[in-house]
């Protein structure tokens, strides 16, 4: 007890020590800044992508858009006399009515098809609105084995288009274009496919794994929920990884630089005590900026976006079976994997550090060396130099690996963390050795 | 000083920095209640004994012993007993002195009273809550020393400590470091390369060139050493060769223009010059003036000591 309360006194002076820095006090604001700022401008990116989305459609509701381009086709087939199927054509454009909930896709699915046989079964169908009808055609005729299955569902279980069916129909509609091979967001196609069937089964029509996009990927047009912004979280931590690289690079090079290391070492203390209560202050320091970022945003996501859908579990397909989860723990889990590189980066930066005399130089290897890392490892793996998995750059991105998204085939999550492991084994080591045994 | 009491004591210290040997099995002891002065030129080696004892540096071969405690073998316990500045006195110039010395009081786990105790001994109590990059370097050397004793060492070593001090101060420090050694029995080490500083602070010294260990002298042993068995004594007179016939009496005697220069047995010299002077006055011999030589300062010594031994640079 006595040792660990020596050793939390050590540490507690390391904390004092960046704290009273001015640099880290600068980090420190920078920090706060990020985390406070993050919910405002997804907020400012979201608005400006309704607003132009709004901008393009002009306010016009569906029905009305149908009717405007039902009167334009009406027009261009009454002035082009020589328009193939003409007549057939323009029976279909009359058939139809804009305020019909389904009939606007039979239009358009006649009018693409150019065959005689579809256009005048498009345009019966729309005069008797039988939209059972519609989806007998589709399942029986569709070239699309998605619009086959989604006609097909959507008659054994009496699915109409109405308002209250939205749901259950853009479900249908992503399974459907799934089954075509279309991938989602960071899903595949396969993915996509056997959530949405364990959705339909188990009457979810919401889940946020399709949230879980790159901050960049995302489709701003739509009005985000809390999910959709506070998934983006852990893309941001790497940011977490930048600070901790400096706090890192020069919190034993500048004891060193300052020459405060001789006040440090004359004193009963060993050296890889020092040492190591520097290193778990720079770990702890890291996963309390993590943890920071985190409770700051969750009230000032939900304030900005609301709480609404805050309950909807995170679908996954783990080993071929779909995994319902809370989407906090699916969060959480994503923060851990995602820590793992701040925690690299961090150690790196430390080993460089207390190998070196200059905090500046200490930092500037870090950032090199981390910045060099994922070129390198797309040049090796361009060159199919299957030895780079090897390499400690290409096992940090845990929650890449663990979505089986890495750029090597057959990349385990088990066989990035013994990478990861062994590596930091190696920097700490390489740090006590060159620490321990230093001529000051 | 208490000779049974070693508190520092070094045998066979060798160390080798890159291919130069910086230390030649340097040995030495220092005992509870004694100010040790540990003098050398520039470069002889002081500063890298200082950092292996204060384990700054790890020694290739030899013992270092701090109250018994072997310093690679037990050095948390050697340590415990051990205060020092080496070279400057840094510190953390972004915190106050008082943070400073807080953040030293937490690595030792010591109470944070010992902090104002130390200040006041070291008389820094009105700038201690200044931050030290507004220090003088006289004041960071004063911190540095409240640094070095706060835990109450029983070795406290400093290295070149009267650097930057005004002469105040250099008096000041003397008074701390002579009370601490002579009052509280702890044992001072201090390194300089001038012998007159060490002269007026030191019980003993220890003479250090080129890496290799002199020898330890007392301070009485340092001055008698200063002193040679004959004096020699100038005078000035208006007939010099009259006065040389005169005395010319088994003393050594030699005339050169007015100036008479006389030998003298260091035994009986006061005697012998009385003597003398009567002798030339009863002849009518006028006398101007009689100055005997003055002793070898004590820096002559250190330089004869230091020079001899070897052919290293003198500082």
């Amino acid at each position: 007890m006595d040792r660990l309360d020596k050793f939390f006194a050590l540490v507690k002076n390391e904390y004092i020590k960046i704290y009273k820095k001015t640099s880290s006090r600068i980090l420190l604001v920078i920090f706060l800044a990020v985390c406070l700022c993050f919910a405002p401008l997804m907020k400012l990116i979201n608005n400006s992508g309704i607003k132009d989305y709004a901008s393009e459609s002009m306010d016009m509701s569906d029905s009305e858009r149908l009717a405007n381009s039902l009167k334009d086709k009406k027009r261009e087939i009454e002035n082009s006399p020589d328009m193939p199927l003409r007549e057939e054509k323009l029976a279909l454009v009359e058939a139809v009515d804009p305020n019909s909930d389904w009939q606007g896709k039979a239009y358009y699915q006649g009018m693409f098809s150019e065959s005689k046989r579809e256009l005048q079964t498009m345009t019966m169908l729309c005069k008797t609105d039988d939209w059972r009808g519609f989806c007998k055609y589709n399942m029986e005729n569709s070239e699309s084995d998605g619009e086959k299955w989604v006609s097909r569902y959507k008659l054994e279980h009496d699915i109409g288009n109405g308002e209250e069916f939205n749901e259950k129909n853009a479900l249908l509609f992503k399974i459907g274009s799934a089954l075509e091979g279309e991938s989602y967001g960071s899903l595949s196609a396969e993915e996509v496919v056997a959530i949405g069937m364990y959705q339909l089964e188990h009457e979810i029509y919401d889940n946020t794994s399709d949230k879980n996009v790159p901050l960049l990927d995302m489709d701003h047009y739509e009005p985000f929920d809390f999910w959709d912004v506070m998934l983006k979280i852990p893309y941001v931590e790497s940011f977490i990884g930048i600070i901790m690289l400096m706090i890192a690079g020069g919190i034993v090079a500048s004891e060193f630089s300052q020459g405060t290391i001789k006040f440090l070492l004359i004193s009963p203390v060993q050296r890889s005590k020092i040492l190591a209560a520097k290193y778990f202050t720079v770990i702890s320091l890291g996963f309390l900026m993590m943890l920071m970022m985190f409770l700051i945003n969750i009230p000032m996501v939900g304030l900005l976006f609301g709480f609404k859908g805050i309950s909807l579990p995170y679908l996954s397909l783990v080993d071929g079976e779909v995994v319902a989860q809370s989407t906090f723990v699916f969060l959480i889990k994503n923060f851990m994997l995602k820590s793992v590189q701040v925690m690299i980066t961090t150690t790196l930066a430390f080993m460089i550090s207390s190998l070196m005399r200059s905090t500046g130089l200490a930092i500037v290897a870090g950032f090199i060396l981390n910045s060099i890392g994922t070129p390198l490892i797309a040049i090796m793996v361009t060159f199919k130099m299957d030895w780079g998995r090897y390499l400690i750059f290409a096992n940090t991105d845990l929650q890449t690996i663990y979505n089986g998204e890495s750029m090597f085939p057959q990349h385990s999550l088990g066989f990035a963390i013994i990478v990861v492991i062994a590596h930091m084994a190696v920097f700490l080591l390489t740090a006590w050795d060159g620490f321990t045994r230093r001529s000051v | 000083m208490d000779k049974n009491n070693v508190v520092l004591s070094i045998k066979g210290l060798n160390k080798t920095i890159g291919k130069k040997q910086i230390l030649h099995d340097i040995d030495m002891e220092c005992y509870a209640g004694e100010v040790f002065g540990f003098l050398g030129p520039n470069g002889a080696g002081k500063t890298t004994t200082i950092k292996t004892v204060v384990g700054l540096l790890l020694l290739d071969e030899g013992e270092v012993k701090v109250c018994g405690h072997d310093i690679t073998k037990e050095f948390e316990a050697a340590m415990e007993n051990v205060g020092g500045i080496v070279e400057n006195p840094e510190m953390y110039k972004f915190m106050t002195g008082k943070e400073n010395l807080k953040q030293y009081a937490r690595m030792r786990g010591l109470d944070f009273s010992e902090i104002d105790k130390a200040v006041e001994m070291v008389k820094l109590s009105n700038r201690i809550n200044d931050k030290v990059s507004k220090y003088s370097l006289g004041m960071r050397q004063r911190l540095g020393v409240a640094q070095a004793l706060m835990h109450k060492p029983k070795l406290l070593i400093l290295d070149e400590p009267t650097n930057g001090l005004d002469p105040q101060g250099i008096k000041e420090l003397r008074d701390i470091l002579k009370d601490l050694a002579h009052s509280d029995g702890v044992c001072v080490v201090v390194s300089s390369h001038l012998m007159s500083e060490m002269e007026l602070m030191c019980d003993r010294v220890g003479i250090i060139a080129n890496g290799k260990m002199i020898g330890t002298y007392t301070m009485e042993e340092i001055i008698s050493q200063s002193q040679e068995s004959v004096t020699e004594y100038t005078i000035e007179t208006d007939d010099a060769e009259k006065a040389t016939e005169l005395l010319e009496d088994g003393e050594n005697v030699t005339a050169q223009g007015n100036m008479l220069y006389l030998k003298l047995d260091n035994k009986n010299a006061q005697q012998e010059i009385a003597e003398a002077i009567k002798l030339m006055a009863k002849n009518d011999i006028n006398i101007y003036s009689v100055h005997p030589k003055e002793s070898k300062k004590l820096e002559e010594v250190f330089i004869e000591l230091t020079g001899t031994e070897g052919d290293g640079q003198i500082g």
